[in-house]
């Protein structure tokens, strides 16, 4: 029970306000160009130190976009949340988040930045150890040591920028000749790695679907992840080629594996964490390219749509009496018919079909990337991961709403909620305007793609062959015996077991054997045991002069004076 | 037992050699002053009445005498008067013999002469007296890590300070009284608690029941002595190593600060067993306080007194 009945209502009605505030600042920054700077400024001769808020039309959209799904994760929470015991817990924590993530997204220099960094990292594993279980604490550990990795390369960042002078990095984009080297590009570039799970931190995304699903909708497919992105595009005056390469690289694998993976994952919020994964490498791929605004642009699209596929994903969930393998869904449209609407808009938002959000931006990156000239196998790896995004969307959807059905009899399977229902269709009305409305304002003039034929329908090819390809495969049973590929997709290529049981297993063998041998062994030796023994030992020494008697005294004297003697003559 | 009218005519006897000592324009008188403290100091060994000082008494007046002899000849008996080491073997044998009222003195008092004279006169040669520091700072170091009778600690932390003593009044008459002067204090704070509560060994402290607030004084007293900030024992040996090394002679002060943190080390496990182990049994504490002068000195243990005192110095 909350302590406000109205509680969720009050917090959701401030969100959505102040999201129209920052919203219209927003149109209004782009609009006329300018960016405004708050300052707070304390102390004066020898100490300076500035607090600084900075509104452009970026930060102001993306904190208006992060507001308007929030403001509906909220009110979706109310009835989502409405018998957990501790709901308390629950609201405080997602308005923390939201906090930090505003914080974030409002700092143009890299110490505030860290703060809600940090911030976002600690309250995202509040909110993945929500449920009491082993599963969720395991999933959560994860979560917090994968950000952890990005926090210390922010950590060593700021040590660097403390060497150049000035912590704000806007002022650096505008000067040419700064002093960064390679290493910052490279820790930025490793921190937003960690936080959008690319391909060596990947394991995170998916096994933080632990949490509650309104969480999920929040943090994990529009907020938490896109941090990282968020980081790439305000240093976009620090990666040079050689991190181009690398991060195009990575994030081209990320999109193969997770829509590898994907394509044979059975648990319904895996599938969709996988797809997010899957755009955030497309988003990566963008950045890598130099497309700092289109990346942008998708990353406001996306955390739209996402938002609400996980939020249709959640009332299924409880529809079906609260399991998430898709096995037991199937013939839910005839039950749940504006769901069944808002998330077939969500999933062909998300494949590019044409003049939904997703087509905006997707397709524009890759008729983008099809004019630079960077090889056949990261164009071919593009169309290819675009085709398995289209697989495992088309997969979903058929699964969920075509096939029959395969769950329990006992389920109340019906949508009457409202206040679930009508975040859903907000959402859905903002996926389907924010494509338009959001390249209207942030492209002043279409941008001009010049290419063949056959690489102008690529897109589309692929797209329609691939929805062919998966409807009619669902038809064949014998697609699912493919034991080996299953196990291999399944255990996500191998990747988490690598980077969490393999990697800790070895070195807690070797710390084990530091521990015994050096560091309680011969550095003791050597160190302290080592000078108290010797010190003892030259105590004893001094003591056999020590004796009891009155001869020995003189006898030591005369010696010494005899000495003495002998060095003066 | 210093109030026995024979035991006061000694103090005075002692007072008047020191008198002797700093007014004499001579050597030769002030080695009377010498012989006049060594004589009038035998009393306060032989107050115990017991084997052990008739023996401890014998050996003092004669390392005494040879030391004399041989500040005659040379310049070698101030450093055997004062018990410093490398002739610093007679000190623990009187030390271990005599009640505490004695030992402070044999401590304290009986180096203002030898210390006076050094000074003074300056017969030692440079290369000999540096010998004479570095090994009494290390020798009361070391040696007094593997000492379990509190009067042997006590000996050998005098033989260290006996070397920042000497450092001292080599720089000047000034750095070498205050030295001195802080040295008695806080020394006359430790031995006061010792002999009020009759301890002569580490066992000892363990078996006390002191209110922890007594143990902390108790404590505080003897870290004054180690020198450790901020109490008063600090002020002297900060003075004495910013001296030397201004004055570039960092060997000796490097050697002057390890020493000392053993000379620490040694009070400070002395303390331990008595924190540790004692004031187990809650009901029956020494609920007495520590009488008012005692206290008071105590109190100027801990700095105030120091700064007053280097001020006017």
């Amino acid at each position: 029970m909350t302590v406000d009945k109205y509680l969720y209502q009050k917090i959701s009605f401030f969100l959505i306000n102040f999201m129209l505030v920052i919203g219209f600042t927003g149109v209004f920054l782009s609009l006329s160009g300018v960016s405004i700077f708050i300052e707070w400024f304390l102390g004066g001769s020898s100490m300076n130190f500035s607090l600084i808020f900075l509104f452009d039309s970026i930060s102001c959209f993306f904190l208006s976009v992060v507001l308007c799904i929030s403001a509906n994760v909220v009110w979706y929470s109310k009835s989502y949340m409405a018998t957990d015991p501790n709901a308390n817990r629950f609201i405080l924590l997602v308005v923390g988040f939201i906090t930090s993530m505003a914080i974030l997204i409002i700092s143009p220099n890299i110490l505030s930045i860290l703060l809600g960094w940090d911030g976002l990292g600690l309250i995202s594993y509040g909110l993945v150890i929500y449920y009491p279980s082993s599963k969720s604490s395991s999933a959560g550990m994860i979560t917090v040591l994968s950000n952890r990795v990005g926090d210390v390369c922010i950590l060593l960042s700021i040590g660097w920028f403390m060497s150049v002078g000035d912590f704000n990095f806007s002022i650096w984009a505008l000067l040419s000749n700064t002093d960064f080297s390679i290493w910052v590009s490279f820790l930025v570039m490793l921190a937003a790695m960690t936080k959008s799970a690319q391909i060596p931190f990947s394991a995170w995304l998916p096994a933080a679907m632990a949490a509650p699903t309104p969480v999920s909708a929040l943090v994990h497919s529009s907020t938490l992840v896109t941090a990282g992105v968020y980081l790439l595009i305000r240093f976009s005056f620090i990666l040079g080629e050689s991190c181009s390469a690398f991060l195009m690289f990575i994030s081209i694998m990320t999109m193969f594996m997770s829509g590898v993976v994907a394509i044979f994952e059975y648990d319904f919020k895996k599938i969709i964490a996988l797809s997010t994964l899957s755009q955030l490498g497309m988003m990566m791929f963008a950045i890598s390219l130099g497309l700092f605004e289109v990346a942008f642009f998708h990353l406001l699209t996306h955390a739209l749509f996402k938002a609400l596929l996980f939020l249709c994903a959640g009332i299924l969930i409880h529809g079906v009496g609260n399991t998430q393998d898709i096995r037991s869904f199937g013939s839910l449209s005839l039950n749940f018919p504006l769901v069944t609407v808002c998330m077939n808009l969500a999933n062909l938002s998300l494949c590019g079909v044409p003049f939904l959000a997703g087509f905006y931006s997707k397709d524009l990156i890759v008729e983008l990337a099809c004019q630079y000239s960077w090889g056949i196998f990261i164009l071919l790896m593009m169309f290819v991961c675009l085709s398995l995004t289209v697989l495992y969307s088309v997969r979903l959807t058929y699964l969920s709403f075509v096939s029959a059905y395969g769950g329990g009899s006992l389920v109340s399977v019906c949508e009457t909620d409202y206040s679930l229902l009508a975040p859903v269709v907000i959402l859905s009305f903002t996926s389907l305007m924010s494509g338009p409305v959001l390249s209207w304002l942030s492209f002043s003039c279409p941008t001009l793609i010049f290419l063949p034929t056959f690489l102008k329908w690529g897109a589309l090819f692929f797209v329609v062959s691939s929805v062919v390809i998966m409807v009619s495969l669902q038809r064949l049973v014998y697609f699912y015996m493919w034991g080996t590929v299953k196990k291999f997709s399944g255990l996500m290529w191998f990747l988490p077991w690598l980077t969490g049981q393999w990697l800790t297993l070895n070195t807690l063998k070797n710390a084990d054997q530091f521990l015994k041998i050096y560091d309680q062994g011969w550095l003791e030796f050597y160190s302290s045991k080592g000078i108290s023994m010797g010190a003892n030992s030259m105590s004893l020494f001094s003591l056999k002069f020590q004796h009891n008697s009155l001869k020995i005294h003189f006898l030591v004297f005369l010696v010494w004076l005899f000495m003495c003697l002998i060095y003066i003559l | 037992m210093w109030l026995s009218p024979a035991l006061f005519l000694m103090l005075i006897s002692i007072l008047t050699s020191v008198c002797l000592v700093v007014s004499s324009p001579s050597l030769f008188i002030s080695w009377v002053g010498l012989e006049l403290n060594t004589l009038a100091f035998m009393p306060f060994l032989l107050s115990k009445k017991s084997k052990l000082a008739s023996e401890a008494s014998i050996k003092y007046f004669l390392t005494q005498t040879l030391a004399s002899i041989l500040i005659l000849v040379g310049g070698l008996g101030l450093s055997i008067k004062l018990g410093a080491a490398p002739f610093h073997s007679w000190v623990l044998s009187v030390a271990e013999a005599s009640g505490w009222l004695s030992i402070f003195t044999l401590l304290t008092i009986q180096k203002v002469n030898p210390l006076l004279i050094l000074w003074m006169f300056c017969p030692l040669s440079m290369e000999f007296f540096y010998g004479v520091v570095l090994s009494s700072l290390v020798v009361g170091g070391l040696t007094g890590l593997t000492q379990t009778s509190i009067r042997s600690m006590l000996t050998f932390s005098s033989i260290n300070h006996v070397g920042w003593l000497m450092t001292a009044i080599s720089f000047g008459l000034g750095v070498g009284v205050y030295y001195f002067l802080i040295y008695l204090a806080t020394l006359l704070c430790s031995i006061i608690i010792f002999h009020m509560f009759n301890v002569s060994h580490v066992n000892q402290l363990s078996l006390l029941n002191f209110k922890p607030s007594n143990q902390l004084l108790m404590f505080f007293a003897l870290l004054s002595l180690g020198g450790l900030p901020p109490f008063l024992g600090f002020l002297p040996k900060w003075m004495v190593l910013q001296l030397t090394i201004s004055y570039s002679m960092l060997l000796v002060a490097g050697v002057m600060v390890s020493m000392s943190l053993l000379v620490l080390f040694f009070y400070l496990r002395l303390m331990f067993s008595s924190f540790i182990m004692g004031g187990l049994s809650f009901t029956t504490f020494i609920k007495a306080p520590l009488p008012l002068p005692i206290f008071f000195i105590l109190l100027f243990a801990m700095s105030g007194g120091g700064l007053a005192l280097a001020y006017f110095l």
